[in-house]
């Protein structure tokens, strides 16, 4: 479980190297925009809830399926689970961000995921599009783009992070399919 | 300095781990927010025969991320903080805190969202 700064030192020390060159430069970035990518998770943490239920109903809107009696989202019960798991893996996902790195998302969160929910029986299609909204909704978060929302950060270019939130994302995707 | 602090070392601490003979400069600020910084992290540093025993099933907790943002703030005198002050509102007035929680949602909120997708369903 590594994370941006730790992977490269694991890296330079495989290699018996001293950190420098592109690693160095890149370790440099990633501090000197700190402050960036604290407000960007900040942006997605204190929204968690939001975004969660807002992907959650936003696949079941598109697939009523899943409220039915026979729907995996039939019982409260069921329901509350599947809100569950969708913040696990937003949580996961704003920690992977803020580390700048996905090693712990894919030990702890991604790992078995997959064989999990097909032993449930829950449908891989239904996941996708659930974290598709959420990294839709984030990647809007983070570039300050949310049409009904606009958060109180200040003005700059976050486009690198909206896109590395968004490979985490996709992660998640792969994983799941 | 406090929340890029915190972050950085946060990254660091775990480095350090991996490289014991690693130094750092430790003056009280750094070591308070180096150690709580190792503490969050180190419950992700565990060696490998504990993740064999991890099954995802049995601990549906996730890393809650919350940042104190408090610049800017005049209701109170910050106290708390008993350190060198950096002179910069967004380094001392900032604080990252993780740690592993579980995560539930109570049925009454699944509810609620339920209700609002059946009521969303029905406008259309």
């Amino acid at each position: 479980m590594l994370d941006a700064f730790s992977r490269v030192v694991t890296s330079a020390d495989s290699k018996a190297a001293y950190v420098g060159g592109a690693d160095l430069q890149a370790l440099k970035k990633f501090v000197s925009e700190g402050n960036k990518r604290l407000d960007a998770v900040n942006a997605i943490v204190s929204n968690a809830s939001c975004i969660v239920s807002d992907a959650v109903s936003g696949m079941i809107c598109e697939n009523p399926a899943l409220i039915s009696p026979s729907g995996n989202c039939y019982t409260n019960r069921r329901m509350a689970a599947c809100l569950r798991d969708a913040e696990i893996i937003l949580r996961y996902v704003s920690y992977s961000l803020l580390s700048g790195d996905s090693s712990v998302l894919e030990d702890r969160c991604l790992g078995g995921l997959k064989e999990t929910y097909a032993s449930l029986g829950v449908p891989a299609a239904g996941n996708a599009r659930a974290v598709g909204i959420m990294k839709a909704t984030c990647v809007g978060f983070i570039n300050n783009t949310s049409n009904q929302k606009k958060l109180s950060t200040p003005a700059g270019d976050c486009s690198a992070l909206a896109s590395e939130c968004a490979g985490y994302f996709d992660k998640v995707t792969s994983a799941l399919a | 300095m406090i929340a890029k602090t915190a972050v950085a070392l946060a990254l660091v601490a775990s480095a350090v781990a991996l490289r014991p003979t690693m130094s750092l400069s430790a003056n009280r600020r750094e070591v308070v927010a180096g150690a709580g910084a190792a503490a969050v992290v180190a419950p992700m540093l565990r060696p490998a025969e504990a993740n064999a025993v991890y099954t995802r099933g049995t601990s549906l907790s996730a890393p809650v991320i919350t940042i104190f943002d408090a610049r800017g703030c005049t209701d109170h005198a910050n106290k708390e903080y008993k350190g060198d002050w950096s002179g910069r509102a967004e380094d001392d007035e900032c604080c990252v805190k993780i740690q592993m929680q579980k995560i539930s949602v109570a049925e009454d909120v699944a509810r609620l969202v339920r209700l609002e997708c059946l009521n969303e369903l029905k406008s259309k």
